[in-house]
């Protein structure tokens, strides 16, 4: 079978890049292929020794695989299936409240609308119903324990809304699922510093959920960033504050606006322009994926 | 990078033990394919922070994507590169990524008599600048298979076209790209 000049062209790369010859000895194999080869040959060793990506730096090769998991993993957490799709929930600790959750709901008329609720997001109907069934379950709550557990579910559930809204467009209606965010961080670490426990559940997902807003806000429109911002900046301040606790910090000692810090999370945000958040030089685990510039030139279409 | 260089488990069935709740699989997977996807997206922005970045996001996607995957007669590899792709232009819409050209060539050596190093330098900045010119098919062939260095039958899986197909579609893009260096 005759050989065209893109099959000798390709072979020749491969015998190139694979180190089996140089192209001046490729040209010598293929003479009556030379005229034309030579100068395409030249123009990609060009190309490659100009572009040619130095690959991923040992730092990240380290870091990147836990960060990735563990976002993988509060994924998995975030998104577990509400009760009506998977009945096995009730037979866990919470299960103690359901016989409540029954009555209320059937107090409201329909056991449906109460399940059909948890999917429920900010502007929907039953948003309502969803985050009234989690107050009651605070009030039936027994332990201060069970209350810093049920605000850092609460926070998550915030999380998952906000993504969910923000990749259905609706971001107008993200605000009270960035409030109730803050105000279930900012309960709950009150209550797991004041009462110890639950701490490294809330590191965990606190990292988690910075790293789940910040890609969120690598795809978010402008109008979302402030609030995502705020939202983002406060996953970081709880962080600090689990921190400063462990360090033997007393909550009390804790300088304000750490654990009280209630001004409104979409308003109040333009004070820190996204992109501003700083990059650890080190990409450790204040860094997260899709937390890049935002230098917003909509015109700047790229290639694709 | 092939589906092969790992004979404890394929893809497949890393896949599938992802898709059973096991979540090391996936961190097989992303030991797997992070250096080749990196680098892909590394010849796709200026700052290796952002080819960081995005290189997370890229395989968060993909894991949160897993569950619905299905394998329709491609590798892993080819739905990877086609998520970095769309994670790309969402990147492009959102950032300012145009590159300055004196930023990407790399120096000219020092040895070179000014004027050869000039001829030089000005020579590859016309590569450079003429690859941003080409059809878009055609700057993601020469990336694959001259930048990156990826097998023809690895191109041709990732770009979805016959091997035959990229062999001509190497050739064209070559010859476009030299003539718009020379022209």
């Amino acid at each position: 079978m005759a050989r065209t000049d893109a099959d000798v062209l390709d072979y020749c790369l491969l015998r190139i890049q694979s180190g089996e010859a140089t192209l001046d000895e490729c040209l010598e194999e293929n003479p009556s292929y030379a005229e034309v080869l030579e100068p395409l040959l030249r123009v990609a060793a060009t190309t490659r020794a100009q572009l040619a990506p130095s690959g991923p730096s040992e730092a990240f090769l380290a870091h990147s695989p836990i960060r990735v998991m563990n976002l993988a993993r509060a994924r998995v957490k975030a998104k577990a299936p509400s009760p009506r799709r998977r009945p096995i929930l009730l037979l866990q600790p919470a299960f103690r409240l359901a016989g409540i959750f029954l009555a209320i709901t059937l107090l409201i008329g329909s056991v449906g609308v109460a399940y059909a609720s948890g999917d429920a997001l900010p502007g929907d109907n039953l948003y309502g119903i969803k985050r009234g069934l989690e107050r009651a379950a605070l009030v039936v709550s027994l332990s201060e324990a069970g209350d810093a557990g049920l605000f850092l579910e609460h926070a998550n559930r915030r999380i998952g809304e906000v993504e969910e809204l923000v990749r259905r467009g609706r971001v107008g209606d993200i605000g009270p699922a960035l409030e109730g965010y803050e105000h279930a961080i900012q309960k709950g670490l009150e209550i797991a510093a004041e009462h110890g426990g639950a701490l490294g559940d809330f590191e965990v997902a606190l990292g988690a959920h910075e790293q789940v807003l910040s890609s969120i806000m690598s795809a978010a429109p402008e109008q979302a960033l402030p609030g995502l911002t705020r939202a983002l900046e406060n996953s970081r301040q709880g962080r600090d504050v689990v921190e400063q606790i462990r360090g033997g910090q007393h909550p009390g000692d804790l300088p304000p606006g750490l654990l009280r810090k209630t001004p409104d999370p979409v308003e109040d945000a333009t004070d820190m322009p996204p992109g501003q958040q700083k990059k650890d030089e080190a990409r450790g685990r204040d860094q997260a994926p899709g937390q890049i510039r935002k230098t917003q030139t909509p015109d700047s279409s790229g290639s694709d | 990078m092939s589906e092969t260089d790992n004979p404890s488990a394929s893809d497949a069935e890393l896949i599938f033990r992802v898709q059973s709740g096991e979540m090391e699989a996936f961190g097989e997977l992303y030991s797997r394919y992070l250096d080749p996807i990196y680098r892909y997206i590394q010849t796709r922005v200026d700052e290796a922070a952002d080819a960081e970045d995005l290189c997370e996001v890229v395989f968060l996607r993909t894991f949160e994507a897993l569950d619905r995957y299905e394998e329709r007669g491609h590798p892993f590899s080819a739905y990877l590169y086609q998520v970095a792709r769309n994670q790309l232009a969402d990147h492009y819409r959102t950032q300012d990524v145009r590159v300055a050209l004196e930023q990407v060539a790399e120096p000219i050596s020092d040895e070179l008599d000014p004027e050869d190093a000039y001829a030089l330098q000005e020579r590859v900045l016309d590569v450079i600048n003429s690859l941003g010119n080409l059809r878009e098919d055609y700057q993601e062939v020469i990336r694959l298979r001259v930048v990156l260095e990826l097998p023809t039958a690895t191109t041709a899986m990732w770009m979805d076209r016959s091997p035959g197909a990229i062999r001509v579609l190497l050739h064209r893009a070559l010859v476009a790209l030299r003539e718009d260096v020379d022209g």
